[in-house]
């Protein structure tokens, strides 16, 4: 049993996973299971965060350093938030049982890939996080756009999936090793430089970075915003994690990768928010905003230096709380970004909490969105990535402006006369966790990016 | 008291903790809990009249706060004579702006919110003024920001409040970009964010440095403070409740522009090239702006295009390098502005029009909101011994003696100005009455600050030698320059009494006579409408178009409501064969070739 114990957060979730769904026979509600789904999640959390940090599992494939045991906790945090704001929803979305076993596989997925240092192991977590993600996205069988979205999701996932085994096995030829440690030190050459590429166009992808992002809004737009909510954040917290440990192997040796980065976080970010302004379904601004902060998390990223990796692993976390928020909101109100009109006047709690959100999402002090973009832009102006900077800034403020058409729907007069949504008081409490972590996040970015930024 | 001057972080807290106690008692415990909000500006300026009356000892509240690698971020606040003064002023201006509110927002809904929003809001304007990093600056800075865009949009169900305070907040967003960048240069040159680490570094730095790190902050404050050709934000959010105008129009938010640079002096001092720049735009902003002024109807508007020249007044004097004459006029501004605006409140609170048109002879019904208005706007136009006399000498003089260009733009600004204080106070207070219906003094609750706030207006003259002792200023008048500010103010007063006299039929007679010209000083040059054309319109078009490039969302929309499951796979497939996702691939493995391409040319 020598270190086993460091794999007990992922043993709950799949001891919960088979439990969520043998639930079914034995109690009929699929809230209750559900809600057991929720527990297990935020179980996972507490114990990855009790079982702390340690040595290395199977001759270095899997890590437990402050990264992991960080990135772990949220991971399982986030996943609870989601599973208690679903266990809420009354009539909830069908057959969602099976959804939450779904959403703690995925978990599992994230939790593996947080700890990865090895290329097959790598690849193995990343399809675990993904593959309940195609199923996710497609959940609603009779609709034939979400089916298409699904469908298409699993097709140019798969495809970037394929290049990026392909870019491994010519790193394992070049370096006759999977480890990170080998592969790092190895001389690149040519081959290196395709192999290296090709890796990280599967990572881009899963990001939806530009230029390989085409699969997000469609794939979202398709999807129910219950789906969305999960598969836009929570996975990206994970991928980013597995970029930024690759990241920093295969930079040295291949320093190019950082014009690369460079290129596709200028091209993310100028394109993702300029494409988000004339959306009119908040699934697909939200996707384009995603683009976006993909393209921020790789401008640190570019800088290549420790500031630099704990920046980008702080700012997806800073992105994906108050992302997730809006869509739920967005899944309990309706997609369109008219759905929201009125809801002041429905719900002003739960518009004042977007506000908080949106303002979180543009990066305005002290929420925790502002932190992540400082700590972003600090690191690349300390790497001498000034104009680029300069590009991501303007960019960041130009994106107030379709933020704030959702505020303003929100905000307008003429609400159509509708039934307020109705969620249990949990989805209330889940939202209200959200809007705690972007207010309060902020406090202690020190101390997180200390933690963040002490190994890789 | 000394416990207060030795505590400054009690000027932020005391406000921002009763802000989130009036929200958590929500709509019923407003009713009481406003009345206890009135504490919070209070206990901001006690902490200032602590220190100005105790011993003046340094204190300070310091914290490693955010630390990153070697690099680390102080943040904290601290008691200076700059900032004690600024606590006094912003506390008694905003006390008086909340007990007027209680008897302005008694009949409206959302007390609660208001109250709770105007108490963060004194709280960041607090740390603002007592922050000693410019981290923690630039947080207060953005906190007060999204106040003002909550406050601005107040009554959020009307379209044009809510456009009003999305511009406000995007267009100040512009300046707070330069801002950032400031800081980034700072932090970069420096290697700190400290304030005075920063000024003691700020003249050893490269000339090109200092300039370009001047002008940054500066944009910051042209947004904040509305100056040209950033100004656009100020006269709409005059659709925000009366009294938040008199908040942030008067004492607080659009002084933290002129506050951050007197703040920022050090660094001012030395670059000489931006300061010609803050006198030039100063001196277009107060000139152009007063212009306006005269051509408004509505009650509000003349006080919103006075404000951004008033300010224009204080950034020329900036510029000049007199710094404590441009505070000084920004403390018995506060006074007699938010003493104006709550006046127009008044007046508003009993005709239900801001349309000057629709007034007149209000003098006999309001005895108490006339007189303290007349006291406003007689020190709005300098005349002595009002206060706005002395400190527009002290403007003046600081003006003429190292710009004099821009000193005889503001004299020339004080005539005008003069002349719209006049106008706009005929119209209102006497004549005959133009309106329906029977005003009626508004209740003590509201009448009490204008007494207060008059009694400032009035009597602060008598700070100017108080204040020079603080701030190491000059003192006293300087009579060639006095003698050129009576004239001013007596000629355009007598302009305003010959021609306005008769009510506001001049208006429309110049209207006539001048036809465009007229009308484009009345449209404030039609700047707004040059914006939209020139950025806004280009952004969205090209928004657009990328949208339809790249979001092929037509063929989606093809693929809705067809019935039968058959058809509905058969189509599943088509559309994956109608080239969509083959495209994506395409797009897709072009990108990969793309930057393959771009790591061989950076050379393998």
């Amino acid at each position: 049993m020598s270190g086993l114990e460091r794999l007990i957060p992922e043993g709950i979730l799949i001891a919960g996973a088979i439990a969520v769904l043998l639930s079914g026979g034995a109690r009929p509600s699929p809230r209750a299971g559900v809600g057991l789904g929720a527990a297990v999640a935020a179980l996972s959390a507490i114990a990855a965060l009790v079982v702390g940090t340690g040595e290395p599992l199977f001759s270095g494939a899997l890590v437990f350093d402050d990264m992991a045991v960080t990135v772990r906790t949220a991971i399982g945090a986030l996943s609870a938030v989601y599973l208690l704001w679903l266990s809420a929803q009354e009539p909830g979305p069908e057959r969602r049982r099976e959804a939450a076993v779904f959403v703690l596989l995925a978990t599992l997925g994230g939790m593996l890939m947080a700890s990865a240092r090895e290329l097959i192991t790598l690849f193995i977590a990343l399809e675990l996080g993904t593959m309940p993600a195609y199923v996710l996205m497609g959940y609603r069988r009779e609709d034939s756009r979400g089916l298409e979205g699904a469908l298409k999701y699993f097709l140019l996932s798969m495809t970037t999936s394929l290049v990026m085994l392909y870019g491994m096995s010519l790193l394992y030829a070049a370096s006759g090793s999977t480890a990170y440690d080998a592969i790092g030190v190895a001389d690149p050459g040519l081959l290196g430089v395709f192999a290296v590429l090709f890796v990280f166009v599967g990572l881009l992808a899963k990001m939806s970075a530009a230029p390989f992002h085409y699969w997000a809004p469609d794939a979202y737009a398709g999807a129910p915003a219950v789906s969305v909510a999960f598969v836009s954040t929570v996975p990206k917290v994970a991928g980013t994690v597995a970029f930024v440990r690759l990241a920093a192997v295969l930079m040295p040796s291949v320093p190019e990768l950082g014009v690369v980065f460079a290129v596709a976080s200028l091209a993310s970010i100028v394109l993702g928010n300029l494409a988000a302004y004339p959306q009119s379904d908040v699934r697909r601004l939200m996707a384009y905003s995603g683009v976006a902060h993909a393209g921020y998390m790789l401008l640190a990223l570019a800088a290549a230096t420790p500031a630099g990796y704990a920046a980008a692993v702080y700012y997806t976390l800073a992105y994906a709380v108050p992302s997730m928020a809006v869509m739920l909101v967005a899944a309990e109100e309706g997609t369109a970004v008219d759905d929201l009109a009125g809801l002041a006047a429905r719900r002003p709690r739960h518009a004042w909490m977007m506000v908080a959100f949106l303002l979180s999402l543009i990066g305005i002090p002290p929420l925790v969105g502002f932190f992540g973009k400082l700590y972003v832009f600090l690191a690349a102006v300390d790497a001498g990535l000034v104009w680029l900077v300069v590009v991501a800034v303007l960019a960041s403020v130009a994106s107030a402006g379709y933020y704030f058409r959702l505020v303003r729907s929100m905000f307008f007069a003429d609400a159509p006369e509708r039934e307020a949504a109705r969620p249990g008081a949990l989805a209330g409490i889940a939202l209200a966790l959200c809007l705690t972590a972007t207010l309060l996040a902020g406090a202690f970015a020190g101390e997180l990016l200390g933690v963040l930024g002490l190994t890789f | 008291m000394a416990y207060l001057a030795a505590h400054p972080l009690l000027a932020v807290v005391v406000p921002a903790a009763l802000g989130l106690v009036v929200m958590a008692g929500g709509r019923r415990a407003v009713r009481a809990l406003k009345w206890i909000a009135v504490a919070g500006p209070l206990a901001t300026a006690l902490v200032g009249i602590a220190w100005l009356g105790g011993d003046r000892a340094a204190a300070a509240v310091q914290a490693d706060w955010l630390a990153q690698g070697g690099a680390v971020m102080t943040a904290g606040v601290a008691l200076d004579a700059l900032s004690a003064v600024m606590l006094v002023v912003v506390g008694l201006v905003s006390a008086c702006v909340v007990v007027f509110s209680i008897g302005y927002m008694a009949e409206e809904d959302g007390q609660a919110r208001y109250f709770s929003v105007i108490s963060l809001f004194v709280g960041a304007m607090a740390l603002l003024v007592t922050a000693t990093s410019l981290v923690t600056l630039f947080v207060a800075w953005e906190v007060m920001g999204a106040c003002s865009y909550l406050l601005i949009g107040f009554w959020y169900r009307k379209p044009s409040a809510a456009d009003a305070a999305m511009k406000a907040f995007l267009v100040t967003r512009i300046g707070d970009v330069g801002l950032l960048f400031g800081l980034a240069l700072l932090w970069r040159e420096t290697g700190t964010l400290v304030i005075a680490d920063v000024l003691a570094a700020a003249p050893a730095l490269g000339a090109g440095v200092v300039t370009a790190a001047a002008a940054l902050l500066f944009a910051g404050a042209v947004g904040k403070s509305a100056q040209f050709p950033l100004h656009v934000w100020l006269p709409d959010a005059m659709e925000g409740p009366t009294p938040v105008s008199a908040l942030i129009h008067a004492a607080t938010m659009v002084a933290a522009g002129v506050f951050l640079i007197a703040r920022m002096w050090g660094l001012f001092e030395v670059a000489e090239t931006v300061r010609v720049a803050i006198a030039a735009i100063g001196a277009v902003t107060a000139l152009f702006s007063a212009m306006v002024a005269i051509t408004q109807t509505d009650i509000k508007k003349v006080l919103a295009y006075s404000t951004i020249s008033q300010l224009g007044f204080m950034f020329v004097a900036l510029g000049a390098g007199v710094w404590q004459a441009a505070l000084f006029h920004l403390v018995t501004h506060a006074a007699f502005k938010a003493l104006l605006f709550l006046g127009s409140g008044s007046v508003i609170h009993a005709t239900h029009t801001q349309d000057v048109r629709e007034m007149g002879g209000l003098a006999r019904r309001m005895p108490v909101t006339a007189a303290t208005w007349c006291a406003g706007a007689l020190a709005l136009a300098g005349v002595p011994p009002l206060a706005g006399f002395f400190s527009k000498d002290a403007v003046l003089h600081a003006a003429l003696g190292h710009m004099p260009l821009a000193g005889w733009a503001l004299a020339l600004a004080s005539v005008l100005t003069a002349l719209y204080a006049t106008r706009v106070t005929l119209l209102v207070f006497f004549g005959e009455p133009r309106h329906d219906g029977a005003p009626h003094e508004s209740p003590l609750v509201m009448t009490l600050p204008l007494v207060a706030l008059g009694i400032g207006a009035a009597g602060l003259g008598a700070a100017a030698g108080p204040l020079a002792v603080l701030w190491g200023g000059e003192a006293g008048l300087d009579a060639t320059v006095a003698a050129i500010s009576v004239v001013a103010s007596a000629l355009g007063i007598g302009a305003g009494v010959a021609l306005y006299r008769r009510g506001p039929a001049l208006d429309t007679r110049l209207a006539e006579k001048l036809g465009g010209t007229y009308a484009f000083i009345a449209e404030a040059y039609r700047i707004d409408a040059l914006y939209d054309r020139a950025v806004a319109r280009p952004v969205r078009a090209l928004a657009r178009w990328l949208a339809d490039r790249l979001d092929r969302r037509g063929l989606d929309r093809a693929v809705e409501g067809l019935p039968s499951l058959a058809e509905r796979a058969g189509r599943l497939v088509a559309s994956l064969q109608t080239g969509e996702t083959d495209l994506y691939v395409a797009l897709m493995a072009i990108g990969l070739v793309a930057l393959i391409g771009v790591a061989l040319w950076m050379g393998v």
